[in-house]
């Protein structure tokens, strides 16, 4: 499921997916503005087949908080 | 020379459009289009749409200005009671104008939203217009500037979107008060497939024939199990009158010159049976342009309707509740649109409207003649058949043609078949209404074309040429004609008569170059300019010289005896 993630938000900032790690965030990534923001959340959502919260869309500015987030959702959500 | 696809687009917007920027790259990759985006500064639609006027794109490509502007980013109060609703929707309506006067590039505007209650519940107050009526007093303006300009200015219809969807699923309140982008990606998805469908018609790719199954598509059942009293089919009961109903809807696009064919695994008289006298069948045989019933591979079928047609596989739409011969046809035929009818029959009335699989820019007269004139055809080839020897045929035929001046009339059906005409063409290049325009207004240009008919019916304007006072010369920049007109001379009078009127316009010109261009379908261009007398030159420098002819010597292989050619009444 990381991997998918990572993939997903590695195509959204044009970046080669192995440059995603789990430190990777909006302070170390420069292409990752509110816009690209607007644009991983639409992915995931669309990828994941969840929908975010307010709340979960202020916290996910890093892939750790991404993945954490994702995780839950999918598993509370299993026939997704 | 632009690569057939290539689209340019500007994007004026007054809302963040930018996450639908990737879906619209996704949807026309998926179409072939190449998308040349540009996206113009989220509160500077005012400025964009004024700076129109100056050229934008590269001249080659089909341009499309795109003005996304909703009401609900003009004012945080949009739909509360101190909204300021009247200006918000004179500033669309100008903005609008403004663009539809000041570029002559395709113009694709949206119908606004209204809120979705009036803020006074039922009440009217102080006898004024409510924000609803304001609101749809806009979307009427914007509709008469659409009409006003056929094939040119395209109103997408943002209203029946939200209806579509239902108002959850229009907005995403979580980016509207934040980031100033108030709609959803199911509503962005809906409007980017509808751009998509326009761009596709820009360069040419036109859906043009319905090919339909008959048990379970046409009517409920199998005919040749159930009986013609059997099927379901009714116009008072269900599920027959889904089927009825979905019936209509494909009388509905042959009323705007779809043609209609079956591709039937049946005995041919049984399903004539029901066409001919079931008493609720609203599809007869007298609508159908092609047919195929037999026992055979549907695919083969397929080929060969869109061979008797004389049209591209790339024009077809395939209707089958069988997914096996769904399955069996996008196969063998991936150009083939195909379409899997709902297993629920009653969602058979709004599947086509959901699917929307025959887009048009304009309806022309044509269009409307288009079925009939291919029933003429049919009339056409049954006397070929008669009449053995070809000239006999030919003189008997009494084909006729009326060559003219394109004239401001013609423009949109001239453009249409820019955008239709596949095989029997030039060079392929899609010209749209506003660049018949420009060649119009052009001194030295002469854009001309022809009415053809016969003894059998009127085919209409089928013709069109353009040639351009270069140099000591003339250059032929468009041939191109129907090739329901083919096959009796037509072509070679309308050439000799193109050739004519450019003769008398620059006496001087005596050589002749024609820009053929090689498209994937338009290889019997060529047997016709060697038939016509032009010859093949090697080009200088760079590229393919083309063909080239002199005026007299063409004129003189061009005559033709079996061609009347009418004056313009």
């Amino acid at each position: 499921m990381n991997e998918k993630l990572r993939n997903v938000v590695a195509e959204v900032l044009g970046i080669p997916v192995g440059q995603v790690t789990e430190s990777t965030s909006t302070d170390t990534e420069d292409s990752w503005d509110s816009l690209r923001h607007m644009n991983i959340i639409f992915a995931l959502e669309d990828a994941f087949g969840i929908r975010f919260t307010d709340d979960e869309i202020t916290r996910l500015v890093s892939i750790a908080k991404i993945e954490e987030i994702v995780a839950g959702k999918v598993r509370d959500n299993p026939e997704q | 020379m632009s690569s057939r696809g290539a689209v340019d687009i500007w994007l004026i917007r007054n809302f963040t459009i930018e996450p639908m920027l990737p879906l619209v790259e996704r949807e026309f990759r998926a179409r072939g289009l190449e998308p040349a985006l540009r996206v113009g500064g989220f509160s500077e639609a005012h400025a964009d749409v004024a700076s129109l006027s100056s050229d934008i794109g590269s001249a080659s490509n089909p341009r499309m200005v795109v003005l996304a502007l909703c009401l609900e980013q003009f004012s945080a109060s949009f739909g509360h009671h101190d909204w300021e609703c009247e200006a918000a929707c004179a500033h669309v309506l100008e903005l609008a104008e403004f663009a539809v006067a000041n570029t002559s590039a395709t113009i694709v505007l949206n119908s606004a939203l209204p809120p979705l209650a009036p803020v006074h519940g039922f009440a009217n107050v102080g006898g004024k217009l409510d924000h609803m009526s304001r609101v749809e007093a806009l979307n009427l303006a914007l509709r008469k500037l659409a009409v006003a300009n056929p094939g040119r200015v395209v109103l997408l219809d943002w209203v029946a979107y939200a209806r579509e969807l239902g108002e959850a699923d229009t907005y995403d309140r979580r980016f509207w008060y934040t980031s100033g982008l108030p709609f959803s990606q199911k509503f962005l998805r809906r409007y980017t497939r509808d751009l998509a469908a326009i761009a596709e018609l820009m360069v040419g790719k036109v859906r043009k024939c319905v090919v339909l199954d008959c048990d379970n598509t046409l009517w409920g059942g199998v005919i040749g199990e159930d009986g013609i009293d059997g099927i379901r089919l009714s116009d008072n009961s269900v599920p027959g009158a889904y089927f009825r109903e979905f019936q209509r809807c494909i009388l509905d696009l042959r009323a705007r010159g779809v043609l209609v064919a079956l591709c039937s695994k049946n005995n041919e008289g049984e399903v004539f049976q029901v066409l001919d006298r079931h008493p609720h069948c609203l599809i007869r045989r007298e609508h159908l342009a092609a047919w195929r019933v037999n026992w055979n591979d549907k695919a083969a079928s397929v080929i060969e309707i869109a061979s008797e047609l004389n049209i591209g596989l790339d024009s077809l739409v395939f209707i089958d509740d069988s997914a096996v011969e769904c399955e069996r046809v996008r196969d063998a035929c991936p150009e083939v649109l195909v379409l899997q009818t709902p297993a629920d029959a009653g969602r058979l009335p709004s599947f086509l409207h959901e699917q929307a699989p025959f887009p048009a820019l304009a309806v022309t007269e044509m269009d409307e003649k288009r079925a009939a004139a291919y029933q003429e055809g049919k009339a056409r080839e049954e006397f070929k058949a008669a009449v053995t020897d070809l000239n006999e045929f030919k003189t008997r035929l009494g084909t006729w043609i009326r060559p003219r001046r394109v004239a401001p009339a013609d423009v949109p059906r001239v453009s249409q078949l820019f955008q239709r005409t596949n095989q029997f063409n030039l060079n392929g290049i899609r010209r749209d209404a506003s660049a018949v325009e420009e060649m119009l207004a052009d001194e030295g240009c002469l854009v001309y074309c022809a009415d053809v008919g016969d003894k059998f019916g009127d085919l209409g304007l089928v013709a069109v040429g353009v040639v351009w006072r270069s140099g000591d010369g003339l250059l032929m920049d468009a041939f191109l004609m129907s090739c329901r007109a083919l096959g009796r001379d037509a072509e070679f009078a309308f050439l000799n008569c193109l050739l004519a009127e450019a003769q008398a316009r620059w006496s001087s010109a005596a050589e002749i170059r024609a820009n053929y261009l090689p498209t994937a379908r338009n290889g019997m261009i060529v047997e016709f300019l060697h038939q016509a007398g032009f010859r093949h030159t090697a080009g200088s420098g760079d590229g393919d010289g083309g063909y080239v002819g002199t005026l007299p010597e063409l004129m003189d292989i061009n005559e033709r005896r079996f061609v009347e050619i009418k004056e313009t009444q």
